[in-house]
């Protein structure tokens, strides 16, 4: 590919309590370069290690061993000032388990990065609330999390991330406590993103119709990249089915084994 | 075995029990002191209610024997900061005994798992307690003795009655509320529910107009205004006026406090990261604790009215005093527990304020003023209402009492800093 790339890895290694009895290795010479603009997915059974991978990509927590760069800037060289910078400027985060304040409201959650980025105040009411609307929120924006269910909760939090519209989102599971209308709009949301604002993406998911809204697909099995596909122009139900018989494969070997 | 491991829950949780140790050791010195006192100044004679007429009862409350009507006040409020200490105590083991009730585990396992715990910190803070009592008596009789008073506080077998079977009554109340504890974190996190979710605050339900919560407003404020021009009165009153201006104050803080709170946050917290996490977190914190602010408020003002209301003897006026700085020590305390139960699991919040890009400093800067804003609020109320109860009372012991109720305030201020910097830090 000829684009730039804002994100690589060189043999990154992650080890949980590396000094412990029950050290775990998460992952291990993983080399993955993300373009600008790309829309990334990534697939794995549970445990490993989609997460360990996505927050290591997104200054979320460091490798034990291994580089990352963002926009060929090893991420272990940046200040936590840069760091804080690079997170509410140009990142919007969704984490698996939303990560809300519940201290806070739906509305304060959504605003805070964009009070960060120093936005001005009716800019920032404009936006949160054109962006629950969109998601379904609207309603919710007074109340607190714990007073919500799941799925809202999911929303606000994917409102947080795309509320500055980042240039580069990445999102764990975003998908996994909506319903199925739910995850399509958001799905739709995140291809307008792509397309319109050129946001690069890189989400998990285990979700194969998720999965088949990516350009990209990478599996990931025992902390190790172990298939990659690209969609290549293919319609949406031709990738779709291709990602089906590449995860149920991987299933049925792990059966026979 | 259940005993092993009641010890290792008691040892990972080592501050926290050191606290409620404290609390329990500060309790058994009051209550030991307080029986003998009280049993010393009642030896002077005593007034009957006759036939229930209203000035018998006024005149026993203004001239007669004090203590039968400070013991249930004293007894109700180390029972209430006892059961702060306590929640502080074991609700950060919610979700142990949850994981043990799904395990298996019967409810009167999960009780004694707690009681375990609670017992051992029991057989440690009594006896020092009792040490302590006796010291400060030896001390009292000192001071008296100087006074050229005559009266000497005794060890009387009647006061140590009143005071077992008081102990007995607070350890048996533990004990409840350990089962009742038990009994609830296991069903609530059964449930799959959420023990710290914060109640909705503000409304009255069906009055939701504009107009009726204007007009409540404006009485929740007047509520608790109006009391101040009654210290001015100083009389037995004071007691009633503390309690009134408590409901008063408690409107004023739910409909105007938290709404100008949550407007603040709108406006001015769109600007600035660190208003609107310190806001909220105060909002929250406020709401969940400002109870035990209002109990610290109702006990000293009516220690005061006992001081100032009417004609104590030396031994009297010895007990009241020496009562109001136990019990604003212990009062605060129970605020900083309180307050401390939310923060415990305040870590998370602030992790999550570092994902969205929010700098250590910045952080650190929210978190001193969260609690900074959070004591100012207790002592600018503090000041408030005690201050002019204090000034209108004209007693003698006025700069004393002042620094009994500041000075834990502030000990406490600092402690919570240093609590919370700790769990911050996981
Ligand atoms: N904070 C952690 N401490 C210790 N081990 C962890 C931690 N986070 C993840 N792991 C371990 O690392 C492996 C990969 O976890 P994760 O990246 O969360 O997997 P996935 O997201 O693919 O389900 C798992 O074996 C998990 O147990
Ligand atoms: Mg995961």
């Amino acid at each position: 590919m000829d684009t730039e790339v804002i994100l690589k890895t060189v043999n990154l290694k992650k080890v949980y309590n590396p000094e412990s009895m029950n050290a775990v290795t998460a992952l291990h010479d993983v080399n993955v370069e993300v373009h600008k603009g790309e829309f990334l997915g990534v697939m794995g059974p549970s445990g490993s290690g989609k997460s360990t991978f996505i927050n290591m990509i997104s200054t979320m927590d460091y490798p034990t061993d291994g580089r990352v760069y963002i926009n060929n800037k090893n991420v272990m060289n940046m200040t936590a000032n840069e760091i804080g910078h690079f997170r509410y400027e140009n990142l919007g985060f969704i984490f698996q388990d939303f990560n809300l304040l519940d201290t806070h409201t739906m509305f304060e959650n959504i605003a805070m990065p964009m009070t960060l980025a120093k936005v001005k105040p009716e800019v920032i009411e404009k936006r949160v609330n054109e962006i629950a609307e969109r998601l379904n929120i609207k309603q919710l924006l007074n109340k607190i999390p714990p007073e919500c269910s799941g799925g809202q909760r999911q929303r606000a939090a994917i409102c947080r991330a795309l509320i500055n519209d980042p240039g580069l989102i990445v999102a764990d599971e975003p998908t996994g406590a909506l319903d199925s209308e739910n995850s399509e709009e958001l799905m739709e949301l995140f291809e307008k993103m792509n397309r319109e604002n050129g946001s690069t993406i890189v989400m998990v998911t285990h979700d194969s119709f998720v999965a088949s809204f990516t350009s990209r697909l990478i599996f990931i099995k025992d902390g190790q990249i172990s298939q990659e596909i690209t969609r290549d122009g293919m319609d949406q139900d031709t990738y779709f089915r291709k990602i089906v018989e590449i995860s149920s494969s991987s299933r049925t070997r792990r059966k026979t084994a | 075995m259940i005993f092993k491991e009641a010890l290792r829950s008691l040892k990972n949780s080592r501050s926290k029990a050191i606290f409620f140790a404290l609390t329990f050791f500060i309790t058994t010195a009051l209550l030991f002191v307080y029986f003998n006192m009280a049993e010393a100044a009642g030896t002077e004679g005593e007034v009957y209610v006759s036939d229930n007429n209203l000035a018998d009862i006024i005149q026993l409350l203004s001239k007669g024997n004090i203590s039968n009507l400070m013991m249930v006040f004293v007894v109700i409020m180390c029972s209430i900061d006892l059961f702060f200490a306590n929640d502080f105590f074991v609700k950060n083991k919610a979700k142990e005994l949850a994981v043990r009730l799904i395990c298996g585990a019967t409810y009167i396992q999960l009780t004694m798992y707690l009681l375990i715990q609670t017992v051992i910190l029991l057989l440690v803070s009594i006896p020092l307690g009792i040490l302590t009592g006796f010291g400060l008596l030896h001390v009292f009789n000192m001071i008296l003795a100087a006074g050229n008073t005559g009266m000497v506080i005794g060890i009387s077998s009647f006061a140590m009655v009143e005071f077992i079977s008081i102990m007995v009554f607070v350890v048996f109340v533990i004990t409840l509320l350990n089962c009742s504890f038990a009994y609830k974190s296991g069903a609530v996190l059964l449930a799959g529910g959420n023990i710290g979710a914060m109640k909705k605050s503000g409304g009255y339900g069906f009055t939701n107009t504009k107009f009726f919560q204007l007009i409540l407003n404006l009485i929740g404020i007047a509520a608790a205004v109006l009391p101040i021009a009654g210290f001015f009165r100083s009389s037995g009153g004071l007691a009633v006026m503390a309690i009134i201006a408590c409901v008063g104050l408690d409107r004023t803080v739910t409909n105007v406090l938290i709404p100008a709170m949550n407007r603040y946050v709108r406006k001015t917290g769109t600007k600035s990261t660190k208003e609107t996490a310190v806001t909220g977190f105060l909002r929250r914190d406020i709401q969940f604790s400002k109870i035990t602010i209002y109990l610290v408020l109702i006990d000293l003002i009516v220690l005061l009215s006992m001081l100032s209301g009417r004609e104590n003897n030396a031994v009297e006026e010895l007990m009241i005093v020496f009562t109001f700085i136990s019990i604003s020590i212990m009062q605060w305390m129970t605020v900083m527990f309180r307050l401390e139960t939310d923060l415990s699991s305040r870590k998370k919040e602030y992790d999550i304020l570092g994902q969205i890009g929010t700098d250590e400093s910045t952080r650190t800067k929210i978190m001193h003023s969260e609690i900074f804003r959070f004591y100012l609020f207790a002592g600018i109320l503090t000041v408030i209402y005690l201050g002019t109860a204090l000034i209108a009372s004209h007693t003698a012991q006025a700069p004393l009492l002042a620094a009994a109720a500041v000075i834990p305030l502030i000990a406490v201020a600092v402690t919570t800093d240093l609590y919370y910097r700790s769990v911050l830090k996981g």
